[in-house]
């Protein structure tokens, strides 16, 4: 029965948007569900052969070792900590050894050594922890970065023992 | 003249906001998102902050090493040919394990790729150099010429270090 003064519904009328919606809803899923997100990773680059001292050794071409590299020794007095030393300088923060290291490279400019034949060792104690190795690397290409005259050379020189 | 608004609008929801909303979030995620790219990470693997340094933005040529220290010594485990679905395998730094030689695998890769092969350590943050010492030997003795440390730009929250 049909009853009196009831709305009548035109269903008819317009685009169906029902299968769009579907399909847009899966591919939302889609990617929500395999997409990996995260930070950005970043690459410190070193394209320099480790040199070896020490008990730990490796075959390396003795053309390829500079004559007079800036070498700076990272120890760790406590666990988490470092200690950077070279030459005469002595640090234990990144940003206070970058801007030594800064020191360093522009003695060298300052000396006739073109900047892409710098280069630096960094030769840490064993029990260093790989993220004060990335922190003193860190240091080193900042330093370079801000004298904006190019890259250097950065190397490992493999620990005594 | 009195305008009345069509009795299908009336009935249906609008869901063109819906859809908009929905589009923008779908080409956010395909262009944010990485799909299908697996070079065998192993995400339980802390990584060192680094903001400096380079992108890498083609992984060709080149091999992700994940190495962690397990009771004073190196893990190392890679997956060398993501075609073959074997998925990451562990490597060993001598010889008579149930695995390969590390040393021997990257050697089989600089002779295939050449120069312009690249090793990327994905090291856990807590290892001690000792560790990373070896993995370093390693390339030296399979003449690799490019070293790759990666590093996130996510720091790490306060007193997290172990």
């Amino acid at each position: 029965m049909k009853m009196k003064g009831a709305k009548k519904v035109h269903y008819e009328s317009g685009p169906d948007m029902t299968p769009l919606v579907d399909v847009v809803m899966v591919l939302l899923i889609f990617l929500m569900l395999v997409g990996k997100f995260g930070a950005p990773n970043r690459y410190l680059v070193s394209d320099m052969p480790i040199s070896s001292s020490g008990a730990a050794s490796a075959p390396v071409d003795p053309n390829e070792i500079p004559k007079e590299p800036v070498v700076i020794t990272v120890t760790s007095p406590y666990k988490g900590k470092f200690t950077a030393f070279a030459g005469t300088i002595t640090s234990s923060d990144p940003a206070d050894l970058s801007a030594k290291v800064e020191g360093l490279i522009k003695a060298k400019l300052a000396a006739g050594t073109a900047m892409k034949d710098i280069q630096v060792y960094i030769k840490p104690a064993r029990n260093v922890r790989y993220n004060n190795v990335v922190d003193v690397y860190s240091a080193i290409v900042s330093a370079a970065e801000r004298l904006q005259k190019g890259t250097i050379k950065i190397g490992f020189q493999t620990s005594e023992g | 003249m009195k305008h009345q608004m069509p009795e299908s609008h009336s009935t249906h929801p609008n869901v063109v906001p819906l859809i908009d909303i929905i589009m923008c979030l779908i080409i956010f995620y395909m262009l944010i998102a990485k799909i299908g790219v697996d070079t065998g990470e192993d995400e339980t693997i802390k990584l060192p902050f680094g903001r400096l340094g380079k992108e890498i933005k083609s992984m060709d040529k080149s091999l992700l090493v994940n190495v962690k220290e397990v009771n004073g010594q190196p893990e190392i485990s890679a997956m060398i040919d993501s075609t073959s679905g074997k998925g990451r395998e562990n490597l060993f730094l001598e010889g008579g394990g149930s695995g390969r030689r590390f040393v021997d695998v990257l050697k089989k890769l600089r002779k295939d790729f050449g120069d312009d092969f690249k090793l990327i350590v994905r090291g856990d943050q807590d290892m001690t150099f000792s560790v990373l010492q070896q993995v370093l030997l390693s390339a030296a003795q399979a003449n690799v010429k490019s070293l790759n440390f990666q590093t996130t730009t996510k720091q790490a929250p306060a007193g997290s270090e172990g």
